[in-house]
C-alpha cells in the first residue's frame, strides 16, 4: 500500500529557545513566538531573491518579446532578464500548465507603470514597477493567506521600489490569480 | 481722400478678420512616428473638460482613479484623452487643479496626446455625456488617447518621462 504523503508543515509553534545569557535573559532561555519553519523552497526573502537571480541558469529561458515596446517606452526592455528568470522559476515551481507567458507580465508592467520603477501617482497605496498594493504585499507574506503555498518574507514596502524584488512578487501573484481563475473554469 | 477713407476701412476690416483667424478655437496637427501617432492639439480652454474617473473594479481597487480630459473640436466631436496609468484619488485631483491653473492663465493652450485616433465603436447609449456649458452636451466620438502634457506659453503640466518621444515643440520632463 502506498504511503500517504505527509502535509508539508511550514510554521513552527511557540517554543523555548537557548540564547546568550544577558541581563534580560539571565537563564539563557527565551520563548520564541510562532514562526515560519525554514524549509528550503517554501519562502523567499530579499537576500534569497537576489541569490536565485544571480545564479539562475539562463539557458533555454523564454524571454518576453524584445524591441516592440522600446520605440514607445524608453525602459521597455530593461527588465526582460528579471521577467524571464522569475516566470521560469515559478512556472517550474508550480508545474504550471500552460506556463505563464513572460509577455503577459511585460504587458502588465507596461499598463501599470509604463516601465517606471517607482511611479509617483499611487505611492500611498500601490508601489513599484508592478504597482503591488499594500494589501497584496500582506497576502504574499501571510503564512495563512491565500498564497500560503509559497510566500515571501521580510519584504518591506520600500523594497517594492526595486524591480528585482517587485517583479518576482508580481509573477507569484499572477500565478496565484491564474490558479484562482482556472479553478473557476 | 474719400477713396483713402474707404481703403482704410477695408484695411481695418481685413486686419480684424485676420486677427480673429490667427487665434482659432481648435486645431490639431498629427505627427506619425515609428511607434505611434503624436497629436498637438491647440484649443480654447472653454472647449476642455477634465475629470477623475473612479474605477470601482473590486474592493481592493478602491483607490484606482483615471485622469480623463475631453476636448470639443470645431465639428462638435469630442476627443477623449486619458492618463496612461491609474492614480490615487488625491494625485488625480491635484493634477486637475494644476491643469486648471494652466487653463485659466491663457486663452489658448497646447496639448500633446499619443496613439492613433480611432472612432469609438460603442453605441450612443454606452457613451457618457460631457457637458461643455454654453457649447452644449456631447458624447465622445473618438477612443481615448494617451495624455502626454499640456502647455501654456509659460508652463507645462504632465509626466512624459516614460516615453521615448514627445510632440514637436514640447519638452520631455
Amino acid at each position: 500500500m502506498a504511503q500517504k504523503a505527509r502535509k508539508k508543515i511550514t510554521s513552527v509553534r511557540e517554543h523555548s529557545m537557548r540564547v546568550p545569557i544577558s541581563e534580560k535573559n539571565p537563564t539563557g532561555i527565551t520563548v520564541r513566538d510562532r514562526h515560519l519553519r525554514r524549509l528550503k523552497g517554501t519562502y523567499l526573502d530579499s537576500t534569497e531573491i537576489k541569490a536565485i537571480f544571480k545564479n539562475y541558469v539562463h539557458k533555454d529561458l523564454a524571454y518576453p518579446t524584445k524591441g516592440k515596446l522600446t520605440k514607445k517606452y524608453k525602459n521597455a526592455d530593461n527588465y526582460d532578464d528579471i521577467i524571464a528568470v522569475w516566470t521560469d522559476y515559478f512556472n517550474k515551481k508550480f508545474n504550471a500548465n500552460p506556463p505563464l507567458d513572460p509577455d503577459v507580465l511585460k504587458a502588465l508592467i507596461s499598463s501599470e507603470s509604463d516601465f517606471h520603477p517607482d511611479p509617483t501617482g499611487n505611492r500611498k497605496i500601490a508601489i513599484g514597477i508592478a504597482q503591488i498594493t499594500k494589501q497584496t504585499l500582506k497576502i504574499l507574506q501571510d503564512p495563512d493567506g491565500e498564497a500560503k503555498e509559497f510566500i515571501f518574507k521580510n519584504i518591506r514596502q520600500k523594497d517594492l521600489k526595486d524591480p528585482n524584488i517587485s517583479i518576482p512578487m508580481a509573477v507569484r501573484w499572477l500565478q496565484r490569480k491564474k490558479e484562482t481563475a482556472t479553478s473557476k473554469l | 481722400m474719400k477713396h483713402l477713407k474707404n481703403s482704410l476701412v477695408v484695411l481695418t476690416l481685413c486686419l480684424f478678420i485676420g486677427g480673429c483667424q490667427s487665434t482659432p478655437f481648435f486645431g490639431i496637427k498629427t505627427f506619425h512616428t515609428e511607434s505611434d501617432d503624436l497629436h498637438v492639439i491647440q484649443v480654447h480652454p472653454n472647449r476642455l473638460r477634465q475629470k477623475c474617473l473612479f474605477l470601482n473594479a473590486e474592493a481592493e481597487n478602491n483607490w484606482r482613479h483615471q485622469y480623463l480630459m475631453h476636448i470639443l473640436n470645431h465639428k462638435n466631436e469630442v476627443l477623449e484623452i486619458m492618463g496612461s496609468t491609474n492614480q490615487d484619488k488625491d494625485t488625480c485631483y491635484s493634477q486637475i487643479q494644476k491643469i486648471d491653473k494652466v487653463l485659466q492663465s491663457e486663452g489658448q493652450v497646447r496639448i500633446c496626446a499619443r496613439d492613433k485616433l480611432k472612432i469609438i465603436q460603442a453605441t450612443q447609449e454606452q457613451k457618457s455625456i460631457i457637458q461643455f456649458e454654453q457649447l452644449g452636451n456631447h458624447k465622445p466620438t473618438y477612443e481615448a488617447r494617451t495624455f502626454d502634457s499640456i502647455c501654456s506659453s509659460k508652463k507645462c503640466v504632465g509626466d512624459n518621462s516614460a516615453w521615448v518621444k514627445t510632440c514637436p515643440g514640447f519638452v520631455k520632463h
